[in-house]
């Protein structure tokens, strides 16, 4: 495509000049003043489009400029370098999801698309917005690496549309030394979890750090691993594809459990709202508080002296069972951002080749764990041996953990992937009236099943690939 | 006036009026008619006629943010415009004009900045919460009240400096004689600086009314109308809809209402302007 659009430029390129060298020559005064107008126009036009034709352009949420250097360095450079005469251009923007639809729906935007999740590449996919990717990944061998649950959530009327850039998964970073020097274990199951969150607090220490000041459906988190942990993947899989309803007693029981265990090992809840991760982090460092129930993401933290200002070790395990009919031990799983390329994009084979080349890159996603940890958890195979030895090796041993679980299939479902906008922004709006007692654990799930279904109806939802 | 001096004329307001169509006009009358359409910002928006407004009015989250709106509007209508007209007061009385400028500073503070520092302010661990022992931003009970408070702080030096400018143009004699006939501070100022200074007061109150309406930043930065919903107001909860429950159509009707008081408020305006005393 690129070389029959420089074909076409050179061939009116060359009408054009012959016409202006015979103006030039012949014409009278003005005319040659027109004449050298027009050629100083050209030569801009010219030079625009030679230099916009290897521009791939990606709008990047919030983030950091080291994290944002060490994605430059390891997957940007590297594409770059086998690409002479490509450029990406990385953009960050505060609020990209509502910038991104302005600009999309308007027919511009970036040529690399990155959603919040499959969601919301879905409804683009549906509008016809984004790029299929099916023939792309074909080529690359990705069908084959990457597990089918990952591509088929992205799938619209058959094809795929988006990829996800970040495997997550729930469970918990724990103060490793304070554990250690106090005997505690880490729970496996509920009994061993309250035993254990009863001596934490005996202690003085606050059983679980945690605040959505800075993202308040970080409420989600923990209504996720409630519902999986004790309803179990199986009716929270039902549920999701309306076999079953959310207003069943099992998952008001979770949430029921999950109110009480809020209100005795989470901060208080005026605290809660008001605290982030700068807070909640250096919490557990400093042994004010022993636990995190974070997801994948909370290793972006770790090591970072301004989160964790101690000589304390991190450990991580998956969240207990909460009922002995749900097997232990579980992950999750979650999709934090998927990638897809612009219909409108003015490239779009370079933009899906660069979309592509990330994915095949495994050295570049080997050291990514190093330089951007917890977020570049690409869903396809990285040797080991490639992982560079700086790489913390709890968030080594999370992610092997992860991949190996959602292989036996041995994982649950995240709200914030599974569930479509308005039940989404119910999950984590409605459990502050729970808490606070101005609904029952029963009106709530009821009130959650009533959206659901109507978003279930209207093709909203994303769809649920079958379980293993 | 020639054809040649309309045309000067409408050379110059031209751009003036090409900015208001294209940025005021054009989207206000889309929002209106976005209002009826189920719409959710990226397919096809589907026509659903006041099926929008009805789901809105009825929504509890919709008539808990028009009571907090109330709430920030009568309490913008009076602490602050109490405080700026005490403030105009005392520096026609003082004559301690470079007082203005400490008084207006945080006016020029951009609102997102002032929003964040005032977030760590009433920190629970970094801020006075730790000593106060109360949460301000985290209670249901105080947030709204603690964002009021910020606010204010930074907002009636705006108030006082349009009252102390509207203040220059009541005749000083008009105090000499006061003084002479033996008025104290408090009759000076109910007699002579209230009434000569009311078609202000009152333009103030009904622009307070507008703006308590388009509050949005305020909350975002600081609360995102948490905790539990107890800052959510209409502009915010309008956002939601738009951006976070893909709902295009009914944000629109939210912001179709939010107008229609604004307009209320201005027909408010107008009618006053024609009572006596308070003409402009």
């Amino acid at each position: 495509m690129i070389v029959s659009s420089k074909l076409q430029l050179s061939g009116a390129f060359k009408s054009a000049t012959i016409l202006v060298s015979s103006n030039l020559k012949g014409g009278n005064k003005p005319m040659r003043k027109i004449t050298f107008m027009i050629l100083i126009v050209l030569f801009v036009f010219t030079l625009m489009y030679a230099q916009e034709k290897g521009k791939v352009t990606w709008w990047y949420e919030t983030v950091t400029p080291e994290n944002l250097q060490g994605l430059i360095n390891d997957l940007v450079k590297p594409f770059e370098n086998s690409h002479p005469g490509v450029e990406v251009e990385i953009t960050v923007k505060d609020q990209l999801r509502e910038v991104l639809r302005a600009a999309i729906v308007a027919g511009e935007g970036p040529d690399i698309v990155m959603t919040m999740g499959p969601a919301e590449a879905n409804r683009y996919a549906k509008a016809g917005l984004l790029l299929p990717l099916d023939e792309y990944i074909r080529a690359a061998g990705l069908d084959s690496e990457i597990p089918s649950l990952f591509l088929d959530i992205g799938k619209v009327k058959g094809k795929v549309y988006s990829i996800p850039k970040t495997i997550e998964s729930m469970g918990i970073i724990y103060n490793k030394s304070l554990f250690e020097e106090n005997g505690w274990k880490v729970p496996t199951n509920r009994e061993e979890w309250v035993t254990l969150c009863e001596k934490i607090k005996r202690k003085g220490i606050i059983p679980v750090a945690a605040g959505n000041s800075t993202w308040r459906p970080t409420n989600e988190h923990y209504v996720t691993v409630y519902l999986n942990h004790y309803a179990g993947p199986e009716n929270v899989y039902k549920a999701l594809t309306g076999q079953m309803s959310w207003s069943d007693p099992i998952f008001v029981k979770a949430i029921e459990m999950f109110k009480n265990d809020f209100k005795k090992y989470w901060p208080d809840f005026s605290t809660y709202s008001t605290m982030a991760a700068e807070d909640i982090v250096p919490m557990v460092a400093m042994r004010q508080a022993a636990m995190l129930v974070i997801g994948t993401w909370g290793f972006q933290w770790m090591g970072d002296p301004a989160y964790w200002p101690s000589d304390d070790e991190w450990g991580w395990a998956p969240f207990p069972s909460l009922n002995e009919n749900v097997p232990y031990p579980i992950v999750d799983i979650g999709i934090g951002t998927t990638l897809s390329v612009n219909k409108n994009s003015e490239h779009p084979d370079l933009a899906a080749d660069f979309l592509i080349s990330m994915f095949k890159n495994k050295e570049g996603l080997a050291k990514l764990q190093r330089d951007f940890p917890g977020e570049w958890v690409a869903p396809v195979d990285i040797p080991s041996e490639s992982i560079p030895e700086e790489v913390d090796p709890v968030f080594v041993e999370h992610i092997q953990t992860q991949y190996k679980l959602l292989k036996e299939g041995n994982y649950g479902y995240t709200t914030w992937t599974f569930l479509g906008p308005e039940t989404w922004q119910w999950c984590y709006e409605g459990i502050e009236k729970v808490w606070l007692d101005q609904m029952t654990p029963e009106e709530y799930m009821k009130k959650w099943d009533e959206i659901f279904k109507k978003e279930l109806e209207e093709g909203i939802v994303p769809p649920v690939p079958p379980r293993r | 006036m020639t054809r040649r001096g309309n045309s000067k004329l409408f050379f110059f307001i031209g751009p003036a009026l090409l900015i208001n169509l294209v940025i005021v006009l054009i989207p206000s009358v889309s929002t209106i008619v976005l209002s009826f359409f189920k719409w959710d910002g990226i397919s096809k928006p589907i026509f659903v006629g006041f099926k929008n407004f009805e789901t809105i009015l009825k929504s509890s989250d919709f008539i808990a943010a028009l009571s907090h709106n109330i709430i920030w509007t009568v309490v913008f209508l009076t602490i602050p415009v109490a405080m700026g007209l005490i403030g105009a007061e005392l520096l026609r009385k003082t004559k301690w004009d470079f007082l203005q400028a400490f008084y207006f500073f945080p006016v020029i503070l951009p609102i997102v900045v002032v929003g964040i520092i005032w977030g760590k302010i009433y920190h629970p661990i970094h801020g006075i919460g730790k000593y106060i022992g109360v949460a301000l931003l985290g209670k249901p009970s105080t947030a709204l009240y603690a964002i009021m408070f910020a606010n204010i702080w930074a907002w009636w030096g705006f108030l006082c400096a349009v009252f102390y400018s509207a203040l220059q143009s009541i005749p000083k004699d008009l105090y000499e004689a006061a003084v002479l006939d033996g008025a104290n501070n408090w009759q000076e100022f109910r007699y002579i600086t209230l009434p000569g200074i009311l078609p202000t007061i009152v333009f103030m109150e009904i622009m307070t009314i507008i703006w308590s309406f388009h509050v949005f930043d305020w909350i975002w930065v600081t609360t995102q109308g948490g905790p539990a919903g107890s800052t959510e107001l209409l502009a915010t909860l309008m956002y939601k809809k738009a951006f976070y429950s893909y709902k295009v159509g009914e944000a629109a009707a939210i912001g179709v209402i939010i107008a229609v008081l604004g307009m209320f408020a201005t027909l408010i305006y107008y009618y006053l302007k024609k009572q006596k005393g308070v003409e402009v």
